[in-house]
């Protein structure tokens, strides 16, 4: 228990870090876009601390203050479900526990708290923003679905181990084997992420930053925090499901560097989608390359 | 960049107790990182633009821009402000969260410039908000903008960039000289009432 | 025990009357888990018209779980409509019980038809004479007619398909009709049983008769919304499961299933975009039952073990779910005089107890994971993965994506963002009438999350009953499948304790950083200054935008209903002459209609 207790804290603090790390790159590298010279590598710590380092806070009540703690306590939730390692007792956290379906849903659970926190604050741009990313959120998770699905059916177990498990030689990662399902993936990582063209959410200038509107001080600052280590998550996640895992963190930070990589290319690249329009190119292309997939596997045999 | 971690070497050293130290570090946070909300008020709005991009890159010194008040820490009020601005303006810095900033740019800020004579423009911010950096000129150049967030920057440092802390201690006199020049038409109680008690907090 | 029910009622008196509705309602309760205590065989037959046919009841397992889930419902319902109901209105809610008992025990066609049908029309009844709409003259035309006109073809539907399975047998008997339909393949089989299926579809509202749904549930009183949704939707589900439960795990009738798991998909879907349209509280609530009941379809068509739990699971749930969330709305409305969410808002911090029972329920309504919700969802997907039909697995995660934005709507329209119509100052929380069952339902949503386990053991009995296997059980915390497991209880402890630690965190942050209550007006709004006159609350036009998203917007563009209001206006035009016959009056004409198809039945049943 106290091992799990002492992963899980390690869990988290890599996923700061990392995530940090990476951010701190994605600034740069963006600034080198512009053909600018860009922050310090660490200025989102900086920038952290600072928040923390407020001395107040804006409030609206117990669940405004509730909120991003729901938000925080998600995102760890369903980062201790994430195996990050594969072949060593490390990093696993409650894993054993849940499943890829359960990971899912638990990735939902701390957005809708702090919905929550959002209604209550009564900007209605901050709900708007709620509502433009719920509705987002039907276009990314349809496809998504059906490419995990394909990924649970064709190794026989919904356990994201197993499926890390069954990936042993390059031959065999799944983004080989399920080229269909990994590209159909790729596309609702990158709304996941919250990139551009997805990245309507919280656009400061139409709807005020949306859901982070109202947040101010330490709220902003727990909120900060937990956005580098939700997408920290889910690079693992993709890492563990396509890529093949990892079996140190040096492997890890590599692989998932790569996806990070793809991601800031595709956000710097692109303008930004309308919510409908981010929906209905959701559900066109990368949906019918996820059908056409399992027609593929289910009616050729 | 070297310059200033000199400097910040410098002071530490002078620092004796450990107390010091953890309140120098947080005004090195606070310094380093600058979330700027530019209000765009007069002829100085055109200048913010190069500021922060390509050809001036404030965001090699930690200045970033925010969305919302509740997110800034320094606001940025580029030149004139008529009564009516003026309004706005009072709210989103009551808005903003302690430690905040205000940087004034141009002359009509400090004395009303051009405007000295206009009847619907104020001629000196200072009597309704406390402004830490006053940039001078007509208007500041994006170089000029840059400086004065170096001495914004310097002022954190020493622990000086206190106006947020005088605009709580003087509110009545803040307060009655906002209400000269709005008369009836004075902002609502519940945008400043907690400035006269504590607050809740828990 | 069933029928002592129906015939009960003479109180004049209104505490009598609500007392008596009460304790009957117990006694049923606790003689139902007698059942289950001590599994006594109760089986009688009554012989009608000796040497023609006989009226046999028994109760098996499967009437025996959806009757618990009827009187237990009708209990809470009985206890939060205390005080509030006309006389006359206890008389008809039990003949309905009653019909309902007579047709959950029921052995033989006649039985089973004659309890389909009291229930029916004393349901009718209730929401029709009870309604609690405020304009009692426009309202009761499209929705009693709507209503009417489905439960007779449904009825028709299944009369006809009876007696053609009578004729066939020549027995009454249910079991043997069920054996004819499953022992004939082809054609002959098939028919008689989608008409058979389209007669439960339409019960549990499924597409494409889901059209007497919302309105029925809008109109009805507000408590007895909670005992349609809750137990009335689920008799289609349990005759789906008496005629047709073999049918499924059938190799021959895989067509047949894939349909109907197709049924189920896109009914949600419809359902869940028609939901985020709504602009009243239970008309939300209606169309997201009618999405709900779709999953439970789609998963009896699966088959399979992990699947049939699911759906049982699902449906149970669905019962905690939408008597909770019923009570706390009837409780809101009583408070409040309000119906809608752009006549609500900002109630959080007046109606705590409210708002923390729409949370649990719309945590547990989305499927979200540390409550029950999740559990029998991802049995059904579990099941749907393991069987390989993927894109019907696409087919439902779009709608239960999408019921994310009604189920925020839900609880940010009536307690989040700012009130509208209802002055805040004078709103009160629910009254303990409603506390009550709800804070009930609150706590085994809570511990079917915390122990999902718990409900696999009645599950197990099911299944085997039915003559499937049984569902591995290792720990009350956990659900296992073939490809994987979950357990709830690791869930609720990790996301607790992790909650807890954060929350501490923050509160060391409380100290060097205060966080200073605003007036709510205190908002950043760009500069502005919102007045108490300035629409802020998003009521209304929330998930609105869901509409510009093509496939959302042709769904919600287009209104079944109104087509068969169409339908329904040009055949009125071609049988005007016909209709001469009658007095004018839908309602005697009906009762005429029904007394010829019992003439008829009796002629059949003379002849044969």
């Amino acid at each position: 228990m106290l091992f799990t207790i002492f992963n899980s804290l390690l869990a988290v603090l890599l996923t700061y870090s990392m995530g940090m790390l990476y951010y701190g790159f994605y600034r740069i590298g963006n600034a080198r876009i512009h053909r600018r010279v860009g922050p310090p590598l660490w200025q989102n710590v900086i920038d952290n601390i600072k928040l923390f380092a407020k001395r107040e806070a804006p409030g609206h009540g117990i669940m405004f203050h509730l909120g991003p703690v729901i938000m925080t306590a998600g995102t760890i939730t369903s980062m201790l479900f994430v195996p990050f390692l594969k072949d060593s007792a490390w990093l696993q956290g409650f894993s054993s526990y849940g499943n890829l379906i359960l990971l899912i849903y638990l990735m939902v659970v701390g957005p809708l708290g702090n919905a929550l926190a959002v209604g209550v604050s009564g900007v209605p741009f901050g709900v708007m923003g709620v509502t433009r990313g719920l509705t987002r959120l039907i276009g990314l998770e349809v496809p998504f679905f059906l490419s995990v699905a394909l990924l649970m059916s064709g190794s026989g177990t919904i356990s994201i181990s197993e499926i890390m498990m069954a990936q042993d030689s390059f031959s065999n990662w799944n983004m080989m084997a399920h080229p269909a399902a990994f590209i159909v993936s790729l596309f609702s990582f990158v709304g996941m992420m919250g990139a551009s063209p997805f990245d309507v959410v919280g656009a400061p200038v139409e709807v005020y930053s949306g859901p982070q509107a109202e947040f101010g001080g330490k709220y902003l600052g727990f909120l900060a925090a937990q956005r580098v280590m939700f997408s920290m998550v889910k690079l693992i996640l993709w890492v563990d499901l396509f890529l093949g895992g990892a079996t140190n963190v040096f492997i890890l930070m590599a692989k998932s560097f790569a996806l990070f990589f793809f991601y800031f290319i595709v956000g710097a690249a692109f303008p930004r989608f309308k919510t409908e329009q981010a929906v209905d190119f959701m559900l066109k292309l990368p949906l019918i390359i996820g059908i056409g997939a399992v027609l593929v596997r289910f009616w050729s045999l | 960049m070297d310059n200033l971690n000199k400097k910040d070497k410098a002071q530490l050293k002078e620092l004796k107790s450990p107390m010091a130290v953890v309140d120098w570090a947080v005004n090195w946070f606070r310094k380093q990182s600058i979330f700027m909300l530019a209000y765009g008020t007069g002829c100085g709005a055109i200048e913010i633009p190069p500021t922060v991009t390509a050809r001036y890159d404030a965001e090699r010194f930690g200045v970033r821009g925010a969305a919302t008040p509740r997110q800034a820490d320094v606001i940025v009020l580029s030149g004139y402000l008529a009564v009516k601005t003026l309004k706005r303006v009072i709210r989103t810095y009551e808005q903003m969260q302690e430690p905040k900033y205000v940087i004034a740019l141009g002359s009509c800020p400090i004395n009303g410039g051009m405007y000295w004579d206009s009847y619907n423009t104020i001629k000196q911010l200072d009597r309704y908000l406390p402004v830490d950096v006053t940039v001078a000129g007509c208007m500041p150049r994006p170089e000029a903008v840059l400086e004065g967030f170096m001495a914004l920057k310097d002022k954190i440092q020493r622990g000086e960039a206190e106006g947020a802390r005088d605009y709580r201690d003087n509110i009545e006199k803040y307060k009655n000289n906002q209400k000269e020049i709005f008369g009836d038409k004075m902002l609502p109680g519940y945008t400043c009432d907690w400035y006269f008690s504590d607050g809740g907090s828990f | 025990m069933v029928s002592a029910l129906a015939v009960f009622f003479l109180g004049t008196h209104k505490i009598i009357r609500e007392l008596l509705s009460i304790v009957s309602l117990a006694l049923l309760t606790g003689l139902l888990l007698m059942r289950i205590v001590s599994p006594v065989s109760d089986d009688f037959t009554w012989q009608y018209m000796p040497g023609f046919f006989t009226l046999s009841f028994s109760l098996s397992s499967f009437g025996l779980l959806f009757a618990l889930i009827a009187a237990i419902s009708g209990l809470l319902k009985s206890f939060a409509s205390w005080g509030i109901n006309s006389k006359g209105y206890h008389a008809l809610f039990h003949l309905m019980m009653g019909g309902l008992m007579i047709l959950l025990s029921a052995g033989d066609y006649i039985s089973f038809f004659l309890g389909w049908e009291i229930m029916t029309w004393s349901s009718f009844m209730l929401f029709n004479n009870f309604s609690s709409a405020d304009d009692p003259i426009e309202k009761s035309q499209d929705t009693g007619f709507l209503f009417i006109t489905l439960s007779l073809i449904s009825a028709l539907l299944m009369l006809g398909v009876l007696f053609f399975l009578y004729n066939r047998t020549g027995s009454m008997n249910i079991a043997d009709g069920v054996a004819w339909l499953h022992g004939v393949k082809g054609l002959p089989s098939w028919i008689p049983g989608l008409l058979l299926m389209s007669a439960f579809f339409l019960k549990s509202g499924l597409l494409p008769f889901h059209v007497w749904v919302p309105g029925t549930y809008r109109e009805a009183p507000h408590t007895f919304t909670a005992f349609l949704s809750a137990a009335l939707s689920k008799v289609g589900i349990y005759a789906f499961i008496l005629f047709f439960l073999p049918f499924s795990l059938n190799e021959g009738s895989g067509q047949i299933s894939y349909l109907i798991a197709w049924i189920g998909a896109i009914t949600a879907t419809v359902a869940t975009f028609k939901a985020i349209e709504q602009n009243d509280m239970k008309g939300l609530l209606a169309y997201s039952s009618i999405g709900q009941m779709a999953y439970v379809f789609t998963a009896m068509a699966v088959g399979s073990s992990l699947a049939m739990g699911g759906a049982l699971f699902q449906m149970v749930n669905h019962s905690l779910i939408k008597l909770l969330l019923f009570f706390i709305v009837a409780g809101i409305i009583e408070r409040t005089g309000k119906t809608r969410f752009d006549q609500l808002g900002g109630l959080i911090y007046k109606m705590p107890f409210s708002f923390i029972g729409v949370l649990v329920g719309i945590i547990a309504l989305a499927g979200m994971p540390p409550l029950s919700g999740f559990y029998g969802k991802w049995m059904i997907y579990t099941s749907l993965i393991e069987k390989g039909w993927l894109l019907v697995l696409t087919g439902i995660v779009l709608p239960s994506t999408a019921a994310f934005i009604y189920c925020y709507k839900l609880i940010y329209g009536i307690f989040l963002g700012h009130p509208t119509e209802v002055n805040p100052e004078e709103a009160k929380e629910i009254s303990p009438r409603y506390r009550v069952p709800s804070g009930l339902l609150m706590a085994s949503i809570v511990l079917l999350g915390l122990f999902p386990g718990l409900i696999l053991k009645p599950v197990n009995v099911l299944l085997s009953d039915l003559g499937m296997e049984t569902l591995a059980l290792t720990s009350q915390g956990s659900l296992n499948a073939a490809s994987g497991s979950v357990s709830g209880f690791m869930v609720m402890n990790v996301f607790g304790g992790v909650f807890a630690v954060i929350l501490i965190l923050l509160s060391l942050f409380g100290k060097k950083a205060p966080t200073r209550n605003l007036h709510r007006l205190d908002i950043a709004y760009a500069g502005e200054l919102p007045t108490e006159q300035t629409p802020l609350h998003y009521g209304r036009g929330l998930g609105h935008e869901v509409k510009r998203v093509a496939i959302a917007g042709a769904i919600v563009k287009r209104s079944l209903t109104e087509k068969y209001m169409k339908i329904g206006n040009q055949l009125g035009g071609i049988l005007e002459h016909v209709r001469g016959f009658y007095p004018g009056n839908g309602q005697v004409s009906l009762i005429m209609t029904m007394v010829g198809a019992a003439a008829v039945a009796l002629l059949i049943g003379l002849k044969g």
